[in-house]
């Protein structure tokens, strides 16, 4: 036993300080009683579109969390603010690497921040989530399951912490479409079937928050229509439901509000529509006889436009066509065809992220 | 906690891993029993009181498979990142650290009385047949009980220090790889080293706490020494089993889960 002493005292050296002096907050508390120093300026601020968020459910405050030390230090989260409202499914895009699953794995409490504070419905993530736990339910990742154990127990075990019994679990394996492979093994379920049983755990206890870390993984295109309906679902029954994807599609599709995560920062948040408008209002494709007599007659009008393939293009919102079609009318040049292009999330994602700028590039 | 528990132990009993070692002891054990039927006479073990060193040698094997077990039952989570997912719905590491650690005692004590139950009821062919000695009276029957519960709570404590190494080292692996090098590294070395230190380690403690007379003498590669008596011995252990389970609650605490 006393051999085991010096052992411990390597443990504490090389395990516990480091992660101790990993936690120290990076804006320690002023004892000295001068006045402190300025804070330091935010470097990235975020494009934040639409009314601001009262009463947020979910908050990450000036979140940061790196790994390594010295010169391997890399900020997988590098000051990041978000506001999350209650209600509606709020989309976290960005690419692989941006940050998107550490997000989530802190604001789980699974991840300590080495600065800033994460809260789920006003609790602290890092100290007292478990007061507010029974109210969310999450799949961070690869769902984690027993492999040796079936679907059935695996979903049994977790259901025995909140004493739902074994109807509750009959169920979730109902609605998630695994009652003939419950009894099975969960090592022989596809790639699918997991995430579909995953998601199953994060829903059996009815959560009010529910947070999904790329929930379309793995699953085929009936699949991912499948978990569109349900997000929608969720949402439509009063739910928050936080999803991170990189499957610009899916969240235009799917969520209300998004954020776009980029190299750790947020870069822009705000309802889908605003964020899209960032863009621009896009583009009104007017086809007439005339191109050349149509073009002279808006821009008589104040409208300014361009001949391409074939049609004129109008900057305006969808609200303008009535003004066009209506001058045009007027001078008895009558529209064949009008068409709206809205800017598109991969137009927008492009042009705040440090991907779309190295295509610019 | 009586639900983390009673989940903790329901994972415990359903993993292949628990039900293989049950099935791998009973199988050993009664292999044993016939090969002491049929191939030895008249020895001590064949006597009712030779049987409690029958007991007393299943000490270790039990004690190995209660480690592993303890390793394995939180090492796979890691791997499987199950763990990941129960800390999603219950945050406090302490208490699922804890009540895993609790589970695999309790799986583990049992399972170790069924295990020497097995064991004394495949000798007892032998010393029917073969056996020369007492009968058994009041105190024969009060000692074996002694040693059959020291054995299971000896096995018990080596499943939480199991517990408590794969969440240390964060694998089944890093689990027994820890355990094997403070077995036949350290101890042996520090033995080696200092004589007298022999009586303050694990192994002869285990030793002194299963053999229960008052001043066991320990063998080792720096010679003899007198061991500790069987309170001492057992306090000690516990002591260890604590000091470990509180590391790990530390350690488990401050580390970022994937």
């Amino acid at each position: 036993m006393i051999v085991l002493l010096p052992v411990l005292g390597l443990v504490w050296w090389f395990v516990i300080r480091p992660s101790t002096k990993r936690r120290q907050p990076t804006r320690p508390p002023d004892t000295t009683g001068q006045a402190p120093p300025p804070a330091p300026a935010v470097r990235h601020p975020a494009l934040v579109v639409g009314p601001p968020v009262v009463d947020a459910v979910v908050e990450m405050i000036g979140v940061t969390k790196a790994y390594g030390r010295g010169d391997r230090r890399r900020l997988a989260l590098d000051d990041l603010e978000l506001a999350v409202p209650a209600g509606g499914v709020f989309g976290l895009l960005g690419q692989n690497g941006a940050g998107k699953t550490t997000a989530l794995r802190c604001l789980m409490g699974l991840v300590g921040p080495t600065a800033g504070t994460c809260r789920i419905l006003g609790s602290d993530s890092g100290r007292d989530l478990h007061r507010v736990i029974e109210r969310v339910g999450a799949l961070i990742e690869t769902p984690g399951l027993s492999p040796t154990l079936s679907g059935r127990r695996n979903l049994a075990l977790l259901a025995r912490l909140d004493r739902i019994g074994a109807t509750g679990v009959d169920r979730a394996l109902r609605d998630a479409g695994l009652e003939d492979r419950a009894d099975d093994p969960v090592a022989t379920y596809s790639l699918g079937m997991r995430q579909r049983l995953g998601i199953a755990a994060a829903l059996l206890r009815d959560p009010e928050v529910v947070i999904l870390d790329e929930p379309a993984n793995g699953l085929d295109p009936a699949g991912i229509a499948e978990i569109r309906r349900l997000l929608v679902s969720l949402a439509r029954d009063g739910r928050t439901v936080i999803v991170s994807s990189h499957l610009l599609d899916e969240v235009e599709k799917t969520c209300d509000r998004l954020a776009v995560i980029d190299a750790g920062r947020c870069v822009a948040v705000g309802p889908i529509g605003d964020v899209l408008a960032t863009a621009g209002t896009g583009t009104l494709r007017v086809g007439v006889a005339d191109l050349i007599a149509a073009q002279r007659v808006l821009a008589a009008a104040g409208i300014e436009s361009t001949v391409t393939d074939g049609a004129l293009r109008v900057r305006c919102a969808p609200s303008g066509a009535a003004h066009v079609t209506e001058t045009l009318a007027a001078e008895r040049l009558f529209v064949s065809e009008l068409h709206h292009d809205r800017p598109t999330l991969e137009a927008v994602f492009f042009g705040l992220t440090s991907s779309g700028a190295a295509r610019r590039r | 906690m009586i639900d983390l528990l009673a989940a903790d132990l329901r994972r415990v009993l359903w993993r292949p891993v628990t039900q293989a070692l049950g099935v791998i002891a009973i199988v050993v054990m009664g292999f044993v029993g016939v090969v002491v039927f049929f191939h030895t006479v008249k020895h001590p073990f064949h006597t009712l009181t030779g049987l409690h060193g029958g007991l007393g040698a299943a000490a270790t094997p039990l004690a190995l498979g209660g480690f592993v077990l303890g390793a394995s039952v939180l090492g796979a989570d890691f791997g499987s990142r199950a763990f990941t997912t129960l800390l999603t719905w219950e945050p406090r590491r302490q208490r699922v650290l804890a009540a895993r650690a609790a589970a695999c005692a309790v799986v583990t004590a049992v399972a170790a009385l069924a295990m020497l139950a097995v064991l004394i009821i495949a000798l007892l062919p032998a010393v029917f047949a073969h056996g020369v000695g007492p009968s058994p009276t009041g105190t024969w029957c009060l000692s074996m009980v002694g040693l059959a519960v020291r054995c299971a709570l000896l096995a018990a404590a080596a499943s939480v220090v199991g517990v408590s190494f794969a969440a240390i080292g964060g694998s089944t692996a890093a689990a027994l790889a820890g355990a094997g090098i403070y077995a036949l590294v350290v101890e042996q070395a520090a033995i080696a080293a200092v004589p007298s230190i022999g009586r303050w380690l694990i192994g002869a403690d285990a030793l002194s706490w299963i053999a229960a007379t008052r001043h066991p003498t320990i063998s080792g590669p720096g010679g003899r020494t007198n061991g500790h008596t069987v309170i001492a011995a057992g306090l000690l252990l516990l002591a260890v089993v604590v000091a470990l389970q509180a590391l790990a609650t530390t350690v488990l605490r401050r580390r970022d889960i994937s």
